[in-house]
């Protein structure tokens, strides 16, 4: 039964978002029950797995019974079980977020079609985490991507814009990431990863190899909207559905960042980065410009759910940059931890704003004056998030950055520290500021308490916790085993 | 000389470098949303002729086992007879794929395309840039 459990993951979950659609002509309503508990089904199966993986190893699983080089196979590790409870942990709090959302945003005759679509992207996500296959992970990014521009639209008028040129561009992205397959696949007749790595290492040397990597990189840039490549995700992250931006910027931007770690060090390995080091430095670089001037966009801006996709787009940079750390167990672990970390504070942060916006149609910062004594505890959660964007210790975005330093230090890259510094006090100058517009200004006296519905309130106020469990939790240490082998099956560390 | 020769016996891949260009200059400079999807498209389907042109081994065949590239792998053990090698399949599965995904792709692009002329009467991105701020 275990040795099934990747495929049966998958499998339940795109006969739910069919089923979600023919239930639509019997009822509306039942679309979301039925999303709702097939994703605590697959969040059970995936705990089982990652449980029976930490003690027992990474499971393969051939599709069909066909051999690796030629069938596609599921592999899951360490950091695959990760990913997918992940990716299913974020999805079921971001789908008890969505019920009175979507009730108050879409119309009713569209419901069956937005869970649908709903669990069609989680379905994507899932697949991502859990294949071991070049050109599935094509297809399965591509599933989640185009659930994802049908869903933003969904918001209507200026969703459509937005969603339109996240098409263009997500689609540009993914063709790349396909013409680096075909690059790879020239050179080594085989997709699967696990193969392709071995025959790889014969090559590095290889120009289409080379070009390969590189076409790789841009697409998933792209995808994950690093500095450059970020034009269409601002726009995306405003105009779409409240739940929608919820799930998009935690699950959806992380499964990118997942597939740049895997293709990066499953595929290409440390030991072809070491040959092409200077690429490799200048990406650095990138990823430190984004880190910066993410920040420096997001001070910039009116609108709340505007600055935070900017800062969006730094934390992306935290993440590319913690991976271009060799020789050290810190780098990729930051670039894993962050996984997690980014989700929990952008998910708390995006489910407070979007209730502000469900609640009062506040979109502007100044608009919030007061609302720290209107809305007591949503406001307190998006302060202690707040507060891990910054990174105060004992918070997770404390860890990121801390394992950040630690590799910058054990590499003898000091100028990242400074990057971690400032992008530290830029983020203290976007959210002070809406800390301050809550807290200090407007009526104090003659405001009624009147609060988020509990459904919406209680995720917020559970990833609010988390951020600072998870933060004594990786600071305690009982993390690193699990980092550490992860570090060691990447081949980060020998 | 060895130029053109080059040029000549890969032409697939020349046609192929051709049309991604274009393509990817379409979807990236014009303005107007259609002629932006058409761009894509013709990116993909040059992507996808990549593929096709991989799957014809050729010329390494010729000089290693004496016999010409082209028989579909079903027919094989016929083929060979006549001296002729089978295509590798795998690559056009795996286009048969990507046309799969690049069609809902345009299917999708083209629903945002009625309902954006729909609600702001123009398909120019610069116009519904003004009119959006």
């Amino acid at each position: 039964m275990m040795e099934h459990l990747p495929v049966v993951i998958v499998a339940i979950s795109l006969l739910s978002s069919f089923t979600i659609l023919i239930s639509g002509i019997f009822s509306r309503r039942a679309g979301y029950y039925i999303s709702l508990a097939t994703i605590i089904v697959q969040l059970i199966f995936s705990t089982i797995l990652l449980d029976y993986i930490l003690k027992n190893g990474q499971i393969r699983y051939w599709l069909g019974g066909w051999r690796p080089p030629w069938g596609i196979e599921y592999v899951v590790d360490e950091l695959g079980a990760y990913m997918l409870s992940i990716v299913l942990v974020f999805s079921l709090l971001a789908t008890i977020y969505a019920r009175r959302v979507v009730e108050k945003e879409i119309e009713e005759s569209k419901w069956p079609y937005f869970y649908t679509l709903w669990q069609l992207m989680i379905s994507g996500m899932v697949g991502v985490s859990v294949t071991g296959d070049l050109f599935n992970l094509f297809v399965f990014l591509e599933i989640a991507s185009l659930a994802g521009y049908a869903l933003i639209a969904m918001a209507g008028r200026k969703a459509f814009v937005a969603s339109y040129n996240y098409l263009i561009l997500g689609t540009v992205g993914i063709s790349f990431y396909l013409l680096g397959t075909a690059f790879l696949y020239a050179e080594t007749g085989t997709l699967n990863m696990l193969d392709a790595r071995i025959l790889l290492s014969l090559v590095y040397e290889n120009r289409v190899v080379q070009a390969s990597f590189v076409f790789y990189f841009i697409g998933l840039a792209i995808k994950m909207a690093l500095f450059p490549f970020h034009t269409w995700q601002p726009d995306a992250y405003e105009h779409s559905p409240s739940a929608v931006t919820v799930l998009i910027s935690t699950a959806m931007a992380k499964i990118n960042a997942y597939a740049l770690i895997r293709v990066v060090f499953s595929v290409f390995t440390v030991s072809f980065l070491e040959r092409f080091i200077q690429v490799w430095t200048l990406i650095a670089w990138i990823a430190a410009l984004a880190i910066i001037l993410g920040s420096v966009f997001a001070i910039m801006q009116k609108s709340l759910k505007r600055m935070l996709a900017y800062s969006s787009i730094s934390h992306v940079g935290y993440i590319v940059l913690a991976m271009t750390f060799l020789h050290t167990k810190w780098g990729l672990s930051a670039a894993v931890v962050h996984l997690l970390n980014h989700s929990i504070m952008k998910a708390t942060l995006f489910m407070v704003v979007c209730g502000f916006i469900y609640k009062f149609g506040f979109r502007e910062i100044d608009d919030l004056a007061g609302i720290g004594r209107k809305m007591p505890f949503s406001a307190a959660a998006f302060t202690i998030a707040a507060i891990s964007m910054i990174g105060i210790p004992p918070t997770v975005g404390f860890v990121t950055k801390l394992y950040i330093i630690l590799a910058s230090l054990e590499t003898g890259q000091i100028a990242y520290i400074f990057v971690m510094v400032a992008s530290s006090l830029l983020s203290l100058v976007y959210f002070w500021r809406v800390i301050e517009t809550m807290y200090m200004k407007g009526d104090h006296h003659e405001q009624e308490r009147d609060e988020l519905p509990a459904e919406m309130l209680l995720p917020a106020l559970f990833l609010a916790f988390l951020t600072i469990a998870f933060g004594l939790f990786w600071l305690s240490g009982a993390g690193m085993p699990v980092l550490d082998t992860i570090a060691k099956t990447l081949g980060v560390v020998p | 000389m060895d130029v053109i020769e080059l040029f000549l016996e890969r032409y697939n891949y020349w046609s192929f470098v051709v049309l991604m260009l274009i393509g990817l200059y379409g979807a990236i400079v014009y303005n107007n949303l259609v002629k932006k999807i058409i761009g894509l498209s013709i990116f993909q389907t040059a992507i996808f002729l990549l593929f096709i042109s991989m799957a014809d081994v050729g010329r390494d065949i010729e000089n290693t086992l004496g016999l010409k590239s082209g028989t579909a792998p079903i027919v094989w053990e016929k083929g060979i007879e006549h001296g002729y090698m089978y295509v590798n399949p795998v690559p056009h599965v795996l286009v048969l794929t990507g046309i799969v995904v690049s069609a809902a792709t345009l299917a999708l692009a083209l629903a945002l395309m009625i309902r954006i002329y729909r609600e702001f009467g123009t398909l120019d991105e610069e116009e519904l840039r003004e009119m959006i701020e």
